[in-house]
């Protein structure tokens, strides 16, 4: 892993979080991209193949939230794992993508990294 | 006169001129006055008669005789009635003496010849003539005059008893015929009054009332039976046993008049007629001989019974008036001509209490309303000087103290002759309506203003000729100039195109399917403004189900929708905000806790939540809007020591993400310089200062400064913190910007350059 660390997108638009989780991340040991939106993440999903997986917040500005930039990434990026998060209710099942997992908020940067972890297993 | 060399005094005359010449002759002329004298000098050979001389005896005598006589005689001789007169006659024939002196009797008196002729004629016969009062119209000083005369005519015989002369004596009896003449017409006059009288008449005479004149009143009065010369028990039978006989009896003999009203009587008005009632006023005035008895009695009297039926009509009209007056519900009241109030129903008294006679007159103001008073009083006046319908609205006081609202209306009532004789006038409670028409009134104020004051306007739509009809607001929500009516393409054209589908139009108002709650945009023509209406409808609908007519209220909700959207927006901000709190706390708590000593690190924690905290204050004041830049940095930094601390800077305003993130920095970078760094030492200085500035090239920018003086000197720090973590990297994402943080030997300074703050970016 150290080697060849996993890539992860992070997309929140709130900064605080945004970096406070991508440092944690990077403490855990994977390499992390920053958005603060859907519309950024695209632009990094394009440009960075090594994206394996991403971790989204659902509520954002702008015309794609969370759930639609899944549903868009699992469309263009099939490989590409996702971890969804809200501090709203857990949304439907029907509305995750396949093979998404949903994460509350507020998350524990040690939950988020062992959720990844699995994932990418 | 043609004789006036005569001496004045006729004896001295005779005496002394006359008599010595001519001694026989004239003697029997001596002491006849004024004419003895003009006799003895008048030239008689010149008449049938001859000289004086040649006179006889007898027409001597004659005349000696009718000299001497203070009544008018006047002697006429021969067949010619040769006049010959005394004093007396000459004052009798006025102007035509002297002249008259021997003339020709016939052609003395021309005027009445044919009299005169007829008298000589009888007279000379041997006859004698007499007449009293005999109109003639004789011509004495000019002029026809009448003249009324005693004339006695005899004839005078000569020596031979034959007749020779007539010698007649006049008596004027002009002055006396007039009077008697005005008497009779007076007479006249007053039997003519009497017999006219409107009243009945009659005298009674003697003891047994013997009728002697009735007039036409009193023949009426008993059925124009023969009553003259009968005693009154023999003419009237059919009054026996009222009284009048012995009425009659008793002014007669105790010679006091009797005076009665309203006697009835029964009478007959023939005596096969059936009895009848009759009510009579009288007087029995008793009638007295010159020497003080009496000897008849004067009926004079009235029939009243006519009259006194119309003042029962009256009186019972009256009666009736007042018991329909007192039943009714109503105020009932009645007025002298002149206006003052004289009667009221049982009602009014029971409703104001007042006591009887109290509101007589003009009493009865007393208990309407003193507003109401002036406003009565002006109208009764008018009423009264017009003699026209009296109406006016009034509160009147009832028992209680409390007032309630009367309608009062009078009629004048007027007599034949169309003189008002009295008012009758009602007061008719219509309190209850009043105040139903005043909440009414109320009600539609209060519908008007709350109309108004909710910006609601009304519409109403003629749908087949599509004229709308609208509410005063309504053409003020439409943008367009005060009116009665529009067509409603005019209001069509209004509405944006991108809702044309939601207002109505022509096809769904005709099936009456158009949509009845919907909210739409319209450009103001006015203005210009983009306004969101609020349209609800309702259909009016004719026998077939057909829609005629469109009913409906607009408002204007472009304020609602605004707010709404700022509502969405903040509720929005505020559910994001809330979500990412627990977020955020756990974050800072991740990040504060982690490679410290739980003690420090708690209490750390404490302060950055406390810094959360202070900065959700401020948004909650501004609905998490906005909060100004000053506000969260004097805020933060009342924890420190501010007597070291200088703000300056315009109260920029910021979104709540830039409000948040700006006062957890400044909490770092307070407690950074508590421990470490200028607010670590008295002398210590920390300067704040913002602005927004713009560069000679590049846009405007905001510049924050944070920088630090007189405290120890500064080191780097060897790791990185949360601090440095929130600064640098927090600060400046959240503020679109950059942030430099510089470890000055002097002291920290932190720098943030940034666009203009947009509060529309909310997050």
């Amino acid at each position: 892993m150290i080697d060849n660390p996993a890539t992860v997108l992070v997309v929140e638009d709130e900064a605080f979080l945004l970096f406070a989780i991508a440092d944690d991340l990077r403490v855990a040991g994977f390499a992390v991209l920053e958005a603060s939106s859907s519309d950024q993440a695209i632009r990094l999903l394009e440009t960075h193949p090594e994206i394996s997986l991403l971790f989204t917040d659902i509520d954002m500005p702008g015309s794609m939230d969370g759930l639609k930039l899944s549903v868009a990434v699992q469309d263009r990026w099939p490989p590409v794992k996702i971890i969804i998060t809200s501090g709203k209710h857990q949304p439907d099942r029907n509305v995750l993508p396949a093979g998404g997992v949903f994460l509350p908020k507020p998350y524990s940067p040690e939950k988020v990294a062992a959720t990844i972890q699995q994932l990418l297993q | 006169m043609r004789f006036i060399a005569a001496p004045t005094d006729p004896d001295s005359m005779l005496a002394t001129d006359m008599v010595p010449t001519k001694t026989d002759h004239f003697a029997f002329l001596a002491g006849g006055g004024e004419l003895g004298c003009l006799v003895a000098g008048f030239d008689w050979a010149s008449t049938s008669l001859g000289p004086i001389a040649t006179w006889p005896q007898s027409l001597k005598t004659s005349i000696s005789l009718i000299l001497r006589s203070q009544v008018p005689i006047v002697t006429l001789w021969g067949t010619d009635g040769v006049m010959i007169y005394n004093d007396a006659y000459a004052i009798f024939a006025g102007g035509r003496h002297p002249h008259l002196l021997g003339s020709k009797v016939r052609e003395g008196w021309p005027e009445v010849a044919d009299f005169n002729d007829h008298v000589m004629k009888a007279c000379l016969a041997g006859g004698t003539l007499a007449y009293r009062d005999q109109e003639l119209t004789l011509n004495r000083s000019g002029k026809p005059e009448q003249v009324w005369l005693n004339l006695d005519y005899s004839p005078v015989l000569d020596e031979s008893g034959e007749p020779a002369g007539v010698i007649a004596i006049v008596i004027e009896t002009t002055a006396k015929v007039a009077a008697e003449r005005w008497q009779k017409s007076e007479h006249d006059r007053q039997r003519q009054m009497f017999e006219q009288a409107p009243g009945f008449m009659s005298v009674l005479s003697g003891p047994d009332h013997v009728f002697e004149v009735t007039n036409a009143a009193y023949m009426q009065l008993v059925g124009h039976r023969n009553v003259i010369g009968k005693p009154v028990r023999e003419a009237l039978p059919e009054i026996a046993g009222q009284g009048f006989y012995e009425l009659l009896d008793q002014v007669f003999t105790s010679g006091e008049a009797f005076v009665g009203h309203s006697l009835k009587a029964e009478l007959q008005r023939s005596l096969d007629a059936p009895k009848e009632d009759r009510i009579i006023d009288l007087v029995y005035q008793p009638m007295r001989s010159p020497a003080g008895e009496t000897i008849g009695i004067f009926v004079q009297g009235i029939d009243v019974t006519d009259r006194l039926i119309a003042e029962q009509a009256l009186r019972q009209s009256e009666v009736q008036f007042r018991t329909l007056a007192e039943a009714m519900p109503n105020h009932v009241w009645t007025a002298s001509p002149d206006g003052m109030l004289d009667w009221f129903n049982p009602r009014v008294y029971e409703y104001s209490g007042a006591a009887p006679g109290e509101l007589d007159g003009q009493g009865w103001a007393r208990i309407v309303h003193p507003d109401d008073t002036p406003n009565a009083a002006q109208r009764w006046s008018d009423a009264l000087s017009t003699g026209v319908f009296y109406e006016t609205e009034f509160r009147l006081r009832s028992e209680d103290g409390t007032y309630r609202w009367y309608i009062a209306r009078a009629v004048p009532i007027r007599d034949d002759a169309g003189a008002i004789v009295r008012w009758i006038g009602t007061n008719t409670d219509i309190d209850d309506q009043k105040q139903a028409v005043q909440a009414l009134r109320e009600s539609e104020r209060r519908l008007k203003l709350s109309q108004n004051a909710a910006g609601i306007a009304a519409l109403e739509l003629d749908i087949a000729t599509g004229n709308v009809f609208g509410s005063e607001g309504f053409w003020d929500l439409w943008g367009l100039s005060q009116r009665d009516s529009v067509h409603i393409s005019v209001l069509e054209s209004i509405v944006v195109p991108e809702d044309k589908d939601i207002r109505s139009n022509e096809e769904t108002r005709k099936q009456g399917s158009a949509v009845p709650n919907v909210e739409y945009r319209i450009r103001r023509p006015d203005t210009g403004a983009l306004r969101w209406l609020s349209r609800h409808i309702d259909f009016v609908r004719d026998e077939t189900g057909k829609p005629t007519k469109m009913f409906g209220v607009m408002q204007d909700i472009t304020d609602r929708r605004e707010a709404q959207a700022r509502q969405e927006l903040l509720t929005h901000e505020l559910e994001h905000r809330i979500k990412n709190i627990l977020a955020m706390v756990s974050a800072i708590a991740s990040q504060t806790l982690r490679n410290t000593d739980i003690q420090t690190a708690s209490a750390t924690f404490n302060e950055r939540l406390r810094a959360l905290a202070n900065a959700h204050d401020i948004l909650n004041r501004t609905r998490w809007t906005s909060a100004s830049i000053r506000e969260v940095v004097g805020n933060t930094i009342a924890a420190f020591r501010t007597e070291q601390i200088s703000v300056s800077g315009p109260a920029i305003p910021i979104n709540p993400k830039m409000a948040l993130t700006l006062a957890l920095a400044v909490n770092e970078l307070g407690t950074n310089a508590l421990k470490y760094g200028a607010l670590s030492t008295p002398e210590g200085r920390v300067t704040i200062e913002w602005s927004l500035q713009k560069p000679e090239s590049g846009e405007t920018q905001l510049l924050w400064l944070w920088r630090e003086s007189g405290g120890p000197a500064v080191t780097p720090p060897t790791r990185k913190g949360f601090g440095r973590f929130l600064i640098e990297r927090v600060l400046g994402a959240d503020f679109g910007g950059a942030v430099q943080l510089n470890y000055h030997l002097g002291g920290v300074e932190c720098i943030l350059t940034a666009p203009p703050p947009q509060l529309s970016n909310a997050r």
